[in-house]
Parts: structure tokens; sequence; C-alpha cells
């Protein structure tokens, strides 16, 4: 049985690899899986240039920032997904669930407003997801008795405020120039991603994601009722607070640089618990890899299907939502049985 | 003593729950609590695992107060069985009574080739070593209970306290989990249980805790209940309580008049 479950991860971490090769090999200037290796290799091999100058830009310059970030927002979302679902013992709830999303979505949207330069839309979508996670916490801590209910109930009202938040920007900004590029950044697309998106993110997401790895039998523990895990010695609030960071300061980082992706962060999780079980020991690498082959796959499509781009979001949201109604309906028969 | 309640006092605000409550157990004891709904018996559970606070009063888990103890120290010394386990997740049976070990692990640890030979060993104990790949959310209601009693094994604490474990369950199950209780007491444990039952209590305890109205009732070795008065009164019941022979052994039965 475990050797089975080593193997999915194998077979997810070959999943991965193909899509990496493939996605530079689709699109509108195609690189061949060949002469990638040899342009990649050329780096650390002597390899004799039989290569345009045009293909060595496409590989570095275009696809290979656009796919190392799509990996990394993949991973970040589906890893704070599945850290949610299991310390809210909820399977249904996702990264948006405290409000991080429409935090961030609010604080980039500001920036977008203000037309300030275009390093501080990350700046203030940190800032506004993180905020979003301390008012949440904030009003959950009223709730002593039932803290993840606090912190659901607190999410929906933070969410439903800052969601409203960017509406009222969206009415005041100029319809010209700022408002299609609000509208355009909330989508959720990874066109503008390039080296300096990828650098600004895959600091706070190995931050936040190493801590998670360690943790990741403990994790088990935590989507236990709140008394057992105590009466098992763990301290729950700190592993609860060090979890809500991560999994906030990993989804503030993917609007940062994409905008607000949905769906993936809820079913990617399930996907993975289907393939390796529900011990974090393995979902959470699972989730990374298979987070980082899914939204690569379905950036690939976002930008090679039509002319232009179709932003990421959309393609996330055609898949998760019939995902959801398949899970909904899953666990109406289980509970029928 | 392994586990002792002196004078303990507790109040929900102005509502007081329970009021000077003394008892103590040792190692090889088995005490139950009986009690009607609301007369305090969870929250002197909750209390004794430190989740709450006495407002008066202190308890001592093996003569040091709690109060000055880590989650950690109290989890390696209490283990907690709750009445239902309800498993958001569908984690195998193995990986659950593994959970047992991590009062012994630091925080960063995972457990180890020992820990798993513990956990091993726990479910073969209690013979349930065939259940070690299924879900616990696939097994039945006695089952389950058994692999929280697994569980507790692994955690090595010497105290197991059980919240009313036999609710809910079919009366095979019921007898299964009892017998599986007695032979821990017989291993050296202190048990401590909740019932609604007082076939069990009168049956399967050492000694029996009786509250009613927050304050004890009744405190002593079941023999003491035998008469039928604290119970007649507990339950505003009259009650006919005998010790049969069944050929094999003496029972109890508890029945209304």
């Amino acid at each position: 049985m475990k050797g089975s479950k080593a193997s999915a991860i194998a077979i997810l971490i070959i999943l991965y690899a193909l899509i990496f090769v493939l996605s530079f090999s689709i699109g509108r200037y195609p690189v061949h899986p060949v002469e990638l290796m040899k342009i990649l290799l050329s780096r650390i091999l002597p390899i004799e240039q039989d290569w345009t100058p045009q293909a060595q830009s496409v590989v570095f310059c275009i696809r290979l920032p656009r796919i190392i970030a799509s990996s990394l927002i993949g991973a970040g979302l589906s890893l704070s997904g599945l850290i949610f679902q299991m310390i809210f013992r909820n399977p249904m709830v996702s990264p948006d669930v405290l409000g991080t999303s429409t935090g961030a979505g609010f604080g980039a949207s500001l920036a977008l407003l203000w037309a300030l330069p275009s390093f501080s839309i990350p700046i203030l979508a940190f800032a506004g997801g993180m905020l979003a996670v301390l008012l949440v916490w904030r009003i959950a801590s009223k709730v002593p008795s039932n803290q993840v209910l606090g912190l659901i109930l607190g999410g929906i009202m933070i969410s439903s405020l800052f969601q409203s938040g960017t509406s009222f920007i969206k009415l005041v900004a100029d319809p010209e120039d700022e408002l299609p590029a609000i509208t355009y950044f909330l989508m959720g697309s990874l066109a503008g991603a390039g080296m300096d998106e990828v650098k600004l993110i895959i600091v706070p997401m190995v931050i936040s994601a190493v801590p998670m790895i360690i943790l990741s039998w403990r994790m088990n523990i935590l989507s236990l009722p709140e008394e057992e895990a105590k009466s098992l010695g763990v301290d729950s609030k700190l592993l609860r607070g060090i979890a809500i960071a991560s999994s906030s300061l990993m989804t503030a980082s993917t609007v940062a640089v994409a905008g607000v992706i949905g769906w993936v962060g809820l079913v990617i999780p399930h996907i993975t618990r289907m393939i390796v079980g529900p011990d974090a020991r393995r979902t959470i690498p699972s989730s990374i890899i298979l987070g980082a082959a899914f939204l690569t796959a379905v950036d690939t499509v976002s930008r090679s299907v039509s002319y232009s781009e179709i932003p990421i979001g959309i393609l996330t949201s055609f898949i998760g939502a019939p995902f959801f109604l398949y899970l909904i309906i899953r666990e109406g028969k289980k509970n029928a049985a | 003593m392994l586990l002792e309640s002196r004078s303990v006092s507790f109040s929900y605000g102005r509502r007081k729950v329970l009021d000077g409550v003394s008892f103590a157990i040792e190692g090889g004891d088995m005490m139950a609590i009986l009690g009607r709904n609301g007369s305090g018996k969870t929250t002197l559970m909750r209390l004794l695992l430190g989740f709450l606070q006495p407002d008066d009063g202190d308890i001592l888990i093996d003569g040091r107060d709690e109060r000055g103890m880590s989650e950690r120290e109290k989890a390696k010394a209490i283990a907690y069985i709750p009445q239902s386990t309800e498993m958001v997740y569908p984690y195998p049976v193995i990986d659950t009574v593994l959970m047992g070990r991590a009062p012994s692990l630091s925080i960063f640890e995972r457990p180890g080739k020992g820990d798993e030979e513990k956990a091993e060993n726990a479910l073969s104990m209690l013979g349930i070593e065939h259940l070690r790949n299924r879900s616990v959310n696939e097994l039945s209601g006695g089952e389950r209970q058994l692999v929280m009693i697994a569980r507790a094994m692994a955690q090595e604490a010497r105290i197991i306290l059980l919240d009313e474990p036999t609710a809910s369950l079919d009366y095979s199950n019921q007898l299964l989990v009892m017998e599986t209780m007695e032979r821990l007491r017989t291993s050296g444990y202190a048990m401590l249980f909740s019932t609604h039952n007082p076939e069990q209590a009168l049956m399967n305890a050492t000694s029996v805790l009786v509250l009613s109205e927050s304050r004890i009732a009744y405190s002593g070795s079941p023999e003491g209940l035998m008469d039928g008065s604290v119970l007649e009164s507990l339950y505003s019941r009259r009650l006919c309580i005998k010790s049969i022979d069944t050929g094999e052994n003496e029972r109890i039965i508890c029945i209304p008049r």
C-alpha cells in the first residue's frame, strides 16, 4: 500500500516533467523537445549551438519564466487550499475562505486605480491579503468557543466587504483605461509573468511552503476535532497560526503576480487525496507537484487555443465549477449510502 | 495517586456546574461517573484534561498540579477517548493509531520505526491488526472505539479517560468495549469513564462517582450502590438492583420496578 502511494508520487513527478516539456513545445513559437533539452543543457554543458537565437530567446525570456511562474502559482494555490481544508476540517473550503484573495484583489485594484508604479501592485496586493486575514483573525478571537466557525464566518464577511470595496473602485475607475486594467487583472492571467515576477514570489512561496512540509505529520492531527488534537498534546493554536499565516502568504503572493485564479485550491487537493490518501506527509508534496502540473497545463492551453490569450482564471473556473458539482453529488451519494 | 481532584469547583458564568468535587484514582482502578444529563460529567472530563481550569480546587496528575504542566506533558499522562470521533478525512487505522505518538515527539519530529512498532503492537494487543489498512470511517462503532483505545495505548499514558465509551454501540459492541477496558485496567491503567448505564458502573467499575446537581451524591465502591437508594434518587425512579449468578459468574442487573 505504502509502495503504491510512493509510486503514485513518482508518476505525478513524471506527469509534471512531461507537461513542463510539452508546454515549451506548444504555442506560437513551438520549441521541439530535443532542441529544448539542448538549449537548457547548454547553460551547464558545452553544447554546440545549432538553434536560432530566437529559439533561445523564446525559451529563456518568454516560456521559462512563465512556466516557472505557473508552476509556483499552481503549487502555492493548491498547497494553501489543502492546508485550509485540513485546518478547517472541511474539504469544501479553499484559499479564498479567509478573504485573502479578495483582500489581495482589492489591494491590487487600488494600485491600478491610483495608477501607481507597477512594482506597487504586488505590494498592495500583499498588504490587502494580509489585512483581510488579520481582520478575520481578530473577528475569530471574539468567538473563542468555536474559533473555526468564527474564522469561516469572519472570512465570508471580510471577503464580501473587500468585494464591495473592489466594486466601488471599479465604479469610480476611468472606464477607458483603469477599469479594463482592473477587470483584466482580477480575471487572473499569467500573460505578464516574467523573471521579475518569479523573483518576487519565489521567496514568500518557499518561506511558507517549507514549514508546512516540515510540520506535515502534525497537520494530520489538526484535522481532528480541536479537543482531540489538544488531548494528543498538540499546540493547535500555534500550529493553526503558522498554517494560516503560510497559506495566506502563498495566496497573496499568487494574486500579486497573476490576479485571482479560482478553483485550483479547491480541486487539486481533492484529486491529490484521491490519489495518495489523506496523510499530509504525502498530500503536501503531491499537491505541490499536481498543482504545478495542472496550472502549467491550463496556462499552456490559455495562451495557445486562440489568437488572443484567454485569462487563466476563466479556464480554471470552467474546469473547477463542474468538478465542484461532481464533488457535491459524490458527497450526497456517500451520505445517502 | 495517578489522578486526583481536590475540591474542584467550576461555573459557566453564574451557573455552578461542579461544586467541591474530590476523588482519586490509582493504576488498576476503573472509576465510573454516573449522573443525569447536564450533571457536569463532561465538564469534569474537560477539567481533568486541562481544557478548562477550575475556579477553585486543584487537579493533580501523578502528584503534580496540572496548571504547571504543558499540553505535551498532560498528553503523556492522560489519553482521552471522545464519545465519537468523526474523521473528516478517511485516515487508515494504522495512521490514526500512530497519531497517539504525537506527545512523545517534538513539533518538528515525525514518527519513526519505533513509533510505528508501538502502534502495530497496540493493534495486535487488541486483536485488531486485520483492520490496519481500513479507513476509520468504514469501521463499525465498536471497531472504531477499539481503534481509539489502541491510539490511547500507543500514547503510553497511564490514565485513560473515556467519555460515554459505549454510547450508540450495539449490545455486542458494548460488551466488547467494556471487556477491553477491563483488560486495560487489570494491566495497570487507571481508567475513568462516564456512562448513562448504571449496570456498567455496578458491574465493571472498581469505584463509582455519582454527580447530582453539581455535587457528589456518592463516591465509593459499586457495592455501596446495591441498596438502590442513591440511584433511585438520582434517576427519580424506583429500581430493582440484583446480583445474579449466571452459572459462570456473578452479574448485576438494574431494572425499573
